[in-house]
Formats: structure tokens, sequence, C-alpha cells
């Protein structure tokens, strides 16, 4: 008796699994996609979640030559390959403006602009891509006409028949040739620099931040005198401040590519140019120590 | 959404008889003594030592003596989890405050088939102390394996970095414990008795004081214990009229009882500025329980025929889970009928059927609190002998319960997860930013669900109890 009840409840009131009308979940991605919106203004926008684009950077570094500060403002047009939190990054510099020391403003041609030789020898860092992250850029360092076996550690030639001196900018003297501004003096120079920029997103499409600059410049010679001295450049860090905004319209960011050709051009970039950051005047109270 | 169906065995086994009464303990489920769990009614005719827990107002009708028996449990119980939809598993999110995803969880998430089963020894005694109206009586049950087995679960998405299973709320760990009661009853009038008495279980006050030398290094820790047991009563009180016709009339009180487990650990820290607060985690377990109830029974002898009903209001609306949170169970109203049929001087058969309402109102939310409507049926008998000159009963029962086919489905409507959530939530907030990126992680769009009863389950099978007991 016992058994029969008890095979009739195994057979006849065993549990039968139900099933739930729960349809299967999908997402598209959400992220960077979800985020890209209309062009917004310089730095703004809620970002792409990545770096990966191009940017624009505006440094305004400060040197001390002879007790004066010397501001360099460089716009730079900066392709950025993020691969997790390292960052592979591609300069192109677009224009130069430094500010006058001694009533003399050095005006740096399109040409020795254009002959800039970038050299890739290390990668930038990114811990956070929200406000408050910290950025940390590649080394910058840019050979302005000169070929160095090793481009950090050799010494920039003080003679102008060295091999490591070039005629950069294709005008038949050494090096790269600057001009003074109202005048025909040119100055012929080699000039290694390299900068390092450290800072911190204040927006998600927006870097600010400060550098470490280290310049060294060789005069192989110039039409007049006085524009050939050369006296020594010396870092100012303090003073030193850049920016760096996307302008790929990626993450809501402003979009530069007028034509649509998927890089910008610094043609393109100089749109803003005057609207990356404020600009402030040499002080030479900032260069007394 | 949820739905309801009943299986056909319950028509079935209808069919059959027996019977038992309210569940928690082991005599809460499966009935007190041979005569009760196969007849299940008890509370106007309780006999022998028994009455102690049914109705301490009918000991003045028991016989002094002892009851020994033995007790066992076997059961076809199951829980079947519904098939996950796809995209609802929680995603590896390398990052703080998330749960731990679907892929790193200790233990599948899996059925319950069945319960263990449960074996054990009943004791029960009457004595007068030379009186006629007053008696004093004791039962208890001594489960065999184990005295006391007090485990926890979660009812709802924490469980799944735990067992990942879900548990019988009432019908699994709760009846699983000695039980020990005893009462006192005097007979007011011929026709009026009156009892009182106590059922008793232990709590637990825990302290423990940690020391941790290497915060990175949890493995090695100085503990110091400190834990008092806390003895709890619940009240027992009846009171047994017997009227013309052969009637009788029962009306019982049995206070809640609970194994309670609560304090604190006091951590210290090393490193830990003198000044800061050292952490303390409070402990707070309630893995034992038994309802209040209010029960009242009715008995007529008809010839050889003994017919009983009880009606019982349980009192499950005070119910606390094993981490003792409140829950929102109902009261309900249980119900018993036995047949007591005398078919020689030493000879008894004894029938009953019965139904117990689940307290549990439907899980389509965050929790997943199981239990099933059951329908009872018992049957049993008992015989007189004579053994070296001395007069002994021999008694013994065979109970079903039948649990009705419950199929859960969760709503659709689904929060974020916090304490205070009681809908089906996401575990992993949409907007939760990726530290390395700034941006939503994409991944964490939509409902991430690791609840294990998601998106639902179905419940039931059956549970069966056999004993038997000598008299003297």
């Amino acid at each position: 008796m016992k058994k029969l009840i008890l095979l009739f409840l195994v057979a006849g009131c065993s549990v039968e699994r139900g099933a739930s009308d729960w349809e299967p979940q999908q997402f598209s991605d959400a992220g960077p996609d979800l985020m890209v919106g209309v062009d917004g203004g310089i730095g703004e926008g809620p970002g792409a979640g990545t770096m990966d684009g191009t940017w624009l950077l505006l440094h305004e570094g400060s040197t001390c030559v002879i007790n004066a500060e010397q501001l360099t403002h460089a716009w730079y047009v900066v392709d950025i390959q993020q691969d997790d939190r390292v960052l592979t990054e591609s300069r192109t510099i677009c224009r130069v403006d430094l500010s006058p020391v001694l009533g003399l403003r050095v005006i740096i041609p399109p040409a020795a602009i254009d002959s800039i030789d970038f050299v890739d020898i290390d990668k930038g860092f990114v811990s956070d891509l929200r406000v408050g992250g910290s950025y940390s850029s590649s080394s910058e360092l840019a050979l302005w006409g000169l070929e160095l076996a090793n481009p950090v550690e050799d010494e920039v030639p003080g003679d102008a028949t060295d091999p490591g001196v070039v005629d950069g900018d294709g005008d038949g003297q050494p090096g790269v040739t600057f001009n003074v501004e109202n005048s025909t003096c040119q100055r012929f120079q080699g000039q290694r620099q390299i900068i390092r920029y450290s800072g911190k997103f204040d927006a998600p499409n927006s870097v600010i931040g400060t550098s470490v600059n280290l310049t060294d410049v060789k005069v192989y010679g110039s039409t007049e005198a006085l524009c050939g001295i050369a006296p020594p450049v010396i870092s100012n860090d303090n003073f030193s401040r850049f920016r760096m905004v996307r302008i790929d319209g990626a993450g809501g960011a402003i979009n530069l590519d007028a034509n649509a050709d998927g890089t910008i051009s610094c043609e393109e970039a100089s749109q803003v140019f005057d609207q990356v950051m404020e600009f402030r005047a040499a002080d030479n109270n900032n260069c007394k120590r | 959404m949820t739905g309801k169906k009943r299986s056909i065995c319950s028509a079935v086994l209808l069919g059959l008889l027996g019977s038992s009464t309210a569940y928690a303990g082991p005599f809460d489920l499966y009935g007190a003594g041979a005569r009760g769990s196969s007849m299940g009614a008890q509370v106007a005719d309780a006999q022998g030592p028994w009455a102690v827990y049914y109705n301490v107002g009918a000991l003045t009708e028991a016989p002094v003596g002892a009851t020994v028996g033995a007790f066992a449990t076997h059961n076809g119980a199951q829980i079947l989890l519904m098939d996950r939809p796809e995209g609802y598993d929680i995603p590896a999110i390398d990052a703080a405050n998330v749960a731990p995803a679907t892929d790193s969880e200790k233990n599948p998430r899996s059925d319950t088939d069945g319960i263990d089963p449960m074996y054990g020894l009943v004791f029960g005694g009457v004595t007068s102390l030379g009186t006629t109206r007053f008696r004093l009586g004791f039962v208890a049950f001594l489960p065999t394996q184990e005295l006391l087995g007090l485990p926890t679960h979660y009812n709802d998405e924490r469980e799944r970095l735990f067992s990942n299973k879900l548990k019988f709320e009432l019908i699994d760990q709760h009846p699983r414990r000695f039980d020990a009661e005893a009462g006192v009853a005097y007979r007011i009038t011929d026709w009026a008795s009156f009892g009182i008495g106590g059922t008793f279980l232990t709590g637990a006050d825990v302290a423990t004081d940690v020391y941790l030398q290497d915060p990175t290094d949890q493995s090695d820790i100085d503990i110091n214990a400190d834990v008092h047991t806390v003895n709890r009563w619940g009240l027992l009180a009846g009171l047994q009229l017997r009227l013309p016709q052969h009637i009788q009339v029962g009306v019982a009180y049995r206070g809640p009882v609970a194994f309670r487990i609560s304090g604190e650990n006091r951590l210290q820290v090393s490193g830990i500025a003198d000044d800061a607060e050292q952490p303390r985690q409070q402990l707070d377990w309630t893995p034992k329980y038994s309802p209040g109830s209010l029960a009242v029974g009715l008995a007529w002898q008809a010839g050889d025929y003994r017919l009983a009903a009880d009606a019982k209001w349980v009192l499950w609306s005070d119910y606390r889970d094993t981490h003792s949170q409140r829950t929102t169970f109902d009261d309900v109203l249980q119900t018993r009928l036995g047949l007591e049929y005398t078919y020689s001087s030493d000879d008894k058969l004894r029938v009953g059927v019965g139904f117990d309402p689940s307290p549990i109102p439907e899980q389509d939310g965050r929790t997943n609190y199981v239990d099933n409507d059951r329908v009872l049926a018992s049957l049993g008998s008992s015989h007189q002998v004579l053994l070296a000159g001395a007069g002994f009963e021999f008694s013994w029962f065979l109970q079903f319960q039948l649990l009705l086919t419950h199929e859960t489905l969760k709503s659709r409507n689904i929060v974020p997860c916090s304490a205070s959530a009681t809908s089906l939530c996401d575990e992993v907030p949409d907007n939760l930013v990726n530290p390395r990126t700034g941006q939503p992680y994409p991944e964490a769009q939509g409902a991430q669900i690791g609840n294990p009863g998601f998106p639902g389950y179905t419940s039931g099978g059956w549970i069966g109890a056999l004993g038997a007991e000598v008299t003297f």
C-alpha cells in the first residue's frame, strides 16, 4: 500500500518546469556612440570615452632670456591613439608665436615650422577620462634643422659643418631660418626642444595643465650680428601651461573637419586658435629669482 | 505577472486520509504523536501527553504514563527554476561596488531537488502527582541527526553568491530542531478543564572581538567569542469543554517562539588611526521560528466513531526570515478533519485530512520566499497489547502532504537594487561610469539580474512522515 502510494505520488505529482515569457535583452553599444551629440563649443561635450581622435593643443611656454620672460605660444594638432591607458601621440605643429625679448620678436616662418622633425621616443598616459583624471603626454621631441643619431642624448652641434646640422627649411642655410619682426635680419640656428605636458581633465573633452620644457639652441650664423645673439634660454616651467581640446566631433566635441575628409588640418583647426585659451602677456617678474 | 496552477494530484490525495497542524517546528509541520499525526484535528480531543501541544487544557483527560516513539520523514519537494532569458547576466566589470559577474559565481544557479529527510525520537509523559483533577505533562522531539541546525539564507539576489538556489522557506529548515513543551492542566469542573504551559527554544547573544593585524591578509586573525544562550518561552494555554451529546469543544493558544541570534563582531584593524571608529558588524539571524496561533476544535463521539474538526488561525504576519527581516506574510486559517473508528476494544483506526494555505504572498518581485499550499492526508491505528502482564498501546501513522504546484513569474517592474527595493532589481546601475573612460559601461545598460528566482520558478511535490510509538 505504502509503495503504491509513493509510486503514485512520484509519478503523478512531479513538478514540471515552467517557462517564462521574458524576451532576451539586447543593447547596442551604449558607450561612446550614445555620447556623440551635436557639435559643442571648445572643450565641451560629455566625452567619447576614449582619447582616440584629434585634439588641438595650445602650449604657452615660459622661458627666461636674460631675466626677461619670453612666451612661446604653439598650436599643435595632435592625433591620439589610446590603448588601455597608454597613448600614442602624433603631433603636427601649426603655428608658433614668440613674445619679444629686448624689443625683438623672432618670427618663425612656415617653412621652418614645416621642417620640424618630431621624434617618437615614448608614450603618453591617461589615468582617468573623467573630470579630474590625469593626463601625461608623450615626450615631444622636436629637432629644428638637426639630424642626430641619438636625438635625446647627442649634443646639439655647435658647428654648422657638423653632419648633424641640416638645411631643414631648404633655404641654403644651415639649420632653420628665423626672422626678426620688422627686420630683414635672419638667424640660422639648430634647436632641440623636449616638452612634456601633464594635466587633468577639466571637462571630458578638455585637458589643462603645465609642461616641462627643455630647449637647446645653437646659432650657426645670422645676416646681422644683432640677431645672431643667442643668450641662454632657461626653462621657466612654473609659468608654462597648456590646454588641449578635442576637435574631431567625437564625444560631443566641436568638429573642425570642415571638408569631412576624416582628418583635421592645421588650416581647419586654425578657426579656433584664439578660442583655446586666453593668452597672457609676458611678465618679467616671472623671471626674477 | 504571476500565476498559480493546482496539481490534479490534490483531488487524488484528498481521497486519502490523514492530517497535521500548523508548521514550523517538527510538531507544527507533521503533528505531535501518532494519534495527532494521523487524525490532525485534536484541539477538542487531544489525548495522552500530546495534549500539551494541541490543547494543554485537555491534558486532564490523559492517563498517567509515558510514550516513546520514532519518527522519519521523506519528500519529493522540488523547486525548478525557469531558464534565464539571454542578456540579463551580470557582466564582468572591473569597478568597485559592482556585483560579481555571473561567470564568477561560486555555485551555479540550480534547482532545489528535495529537502533533507529528518529522523528523530519522540517522548511524552504525564503525571497526576497523586491527584485526580490535576495533570502535569511534557512532550519532546529529539532529532537524531543534529539537535539544532541553524542555517540562514537570503531570499533575494544576494543568495546567488552563496548557494544560488531557492529554499523552501517554512517546511525545510524551520522544523529541523528539537522541540520541548510542558504544561499543567486542572479540571475545574466535570465539564471544563484549563491548562497552561510553555514551549521552549533557546536563542543566543553573540559577540566576537576580532583583531586583524594585516588588512591584506585576512586569513590571519585573532578572535575571542562571547556567546550566551538565551531561553525563550512561548506561552501555551488551552480550555477544554465537555458538553452533552458527546460533544467536546477546545480552544488553544500557542505563543510564537523563535531561535534568534543577535550580536556584533567588533573589529580591531591594525593601522586604523587611534581616534577613528573601529568597524562593527551587526549580527541578527532568526533561523528558527514558530508562529503564534489560536485554534478552536470540535469533537463528537457517535458510537464507534469519533469525528474531530479544527480551525487554526496562524499568525504568520509576525514572521521574520532567517536574516530577521520582516516579511509581508499573511495570517492564514488552517483546517483539519479527523476520524477515529474503534473496531474492537483494543484497536482503533484513524484517518484525517487537512488544508494549509500558504501564508506567503505572490513572489513576483525581489524576494523568493518559496512555499506551497498543502493538502494533507494521513492514516494510522493503535493497538492495545499485553506484554509480561503489562498493558501497552502501540500506535503508528503515515502522513502525506501534497505541495500544490505553484508557478511564480517575476514582474517586469524593475528598479535599481537597494536595501529598500521590493521589486525585482537591476544589480548594475545604468549610470555606472567607467573610471578609465568617464563613460557609462555599455554592458551596464538595461537590467542585469542575478536573482536566482529570475525569471520565475515552479515549486511543488510532496512531503511525508512515518512514525510509531509505544505508550505504557
